[in-house]
């Protein structure tokens, strides 16, 4: 069903091997940088910026995971954007004419793609669509949910529930 | 935590929390310190490293006044010793050797593998449960809330991994270790305001520092080593030296990173990730 719901292809790439430190260390290991703003950056483009302090430390080349990324910080970030495309909030929304445009561009989900009425355009519901009653008893929902602290309100505990509502996909990416 | 700067100094000249304000290029060049400690001009800049008021002409002669820019460093290895100072503080900080629960279960970065790997490459670090293993994290704040909103000074935050889970995120047991000041963000060009942090680490991965233990009674040769970091995506970029941009943003795939340029959004987006 979901390989239906985009365009039909399967995905069999598969990850490639993260690099160790030494591999990292190789890659940086001949940049030189002058700090500062005003420098003016060599042509060489290279997707390594620098090499970084932290290599200094004689162990940093040795460890597994240097880098660990705030979970909390991103679930919040995602969370904000599914639940403005929920509630279709302007401005916020990722699903506008632009997005449907691009479908057109790609060639998939032709049930989705704008369709020109005259001046104006429509854009059909999607599987994401909210009607005004379902959008209030989305709401409601939200407000009934308990965080850790023990409290009721949304305002003060907005990444509490962030990670009550985002725990079924952040467990993929962990 | 006091209301005042009064009180907070109060509070801290006594305890002698020392903190160093070191003076910095306002475009990030350098600190002034070690060889750069005497100039007044920035060597590669060439700014003033004090600031310049608009109608001030004889801009080349000044030689005091407030500074451009600053970081406040405030060094690690005196909070590190009084964290040993303490007896229940120095006996918390020996949980992940003695106190913990082994059952196999993941639940704090004690049961790692990376820890494992640790003790086995450098057993004689590893052996010695007093040795500590810090964990590091920065973001930009705006201390003046949305008064100017491009204001961005940054902190850099240390934890103790020694500490068992209820208490290593604990407010008293984080460290501020640095706060760069100044109206823009550092971006690339943090590691040079993380060079006294770096000297210091490396004093305390090399040599080691003699600390007084409170709970066992004697001195011992402290070590300490960077566990890893914590922060935002594109902080993980300047921190790391990979660019967190463009075309080839996933530093796992490099130049085979799998994007789609958007034609109406105008933004790249990465399909298959």
């Amino acid at each position: 069903m979901l390989k239906k719901a985009f365009n039909g292809c399967q995905e069999d790439r598969t990850r490639p091997p993260p690099l160790t430190g030494d591999e990292v260390y190789n890659r940086v290991s001949n940049i030189k940088v002058n700090y500062g703003k005003t420098v003016k950056h060599s042509g060489v483009r290279n997707i390594w910026k620098k090499k970084s302090i932290f290599f200094k430390l004689l162990y940093w080349s040795k460890l597994d995971v240097r880098h660990c990324i705030d979970v909390m910080h991103v679930e919040k970030n995602v969370c904000d954007s599914i639940i403005r495309t929920l509630l279709n909030i302007k401005g916020k929304t990722k699903d506008g004419i632009n997005a449907r445009k691009e479908l057109i561009e790609m060639g998939v989900c032709f049930e989705l793609q704008p369709q020109p009425h005259g001046k104006r355009t429509y854009l059909p519901p999607a599987c994401h669509t909210l009607s005004k009653y379902e959008k209030i008893s989305f709401c409601g929902c939200l407000r009934g949910v308990k965080v850790p602290q023990g409290s009721f309100s949304i305002g003060g505990h907005w990444e509490s529930v962030c990670h009550v509502f985002d725990a079924p996909y952040s467990a993929t990416w962990r | 935590m006091s209301t005042s700067h009064y009180e907070a100094k109060k509070i801290l000249c006594p305890i002698g929390i020392e903190y160093q304000k070191i003076h910095a290029s306002p475009n990030d060049c350098i600190l002034y310190r070690k060889e750069f400690e005497g100039l007044h001009k920035c060597p590669r800049c060439g700014l003033s490293r004090y600031k310049v008021k608009d109608d001030d002409r004889e801009e080349d002669d000044m030689k005091k006044g407030p500074p451009a820019k600053v970081l406040w460093y405030l060094p690690i290895i005196p909070r590190l010793k009084r964290f040993y100072a303490n007896v229940n503080d120095a006996k918390s900080l020996t949980w992940h050797a003695n106190g913990r629960r082994c059952d196999g279960l993941l639940r704090h970065v004690v049961d790692s593998p990376q820890w494992k790997k640790i003790d086995s490459l450098y057993s004689e670090f590893g052996s010695h449960p007093r040795n500590l293993r810090l964990g590091l994290a920065t973001d930009g704040m705006n201390p003046y809330s949305n008064l100017s909103k491009k204001h961005s000074s940054w902190s850099v935050l240390l934890f103790i991994y020694n500490f068992s889970y209820w208490l290593c995120m604990k407010r008293k047991y984080m460290m501020l270790s640095m706060m760069i000041l100044g109206p823009r963000q550092p971006e690339n060009d943090i590691d040079v305001y993380l060079s006294p942090f770096i000297e210091d680490l490396r004093l305390l991965w090399d040599e080691g520092v003699e600390v007084f233990d409170a709970h066992e009674k004697a001195n011992f040769n402290l070590r300490a080593m960077l566990f890893c970091t914590i922060n935002d995506f594109l902080e993980y970029g300047n921190l790391s030296g990979y660019s967190v941009k463009g075309h080839h943003a996933c530093s796992i795939c490099e130049e085979n990173t799998s994007y789609h340029k958007l034609k109406y959004g105008r933004k790249t987006c990465y399909i298959g990730h």
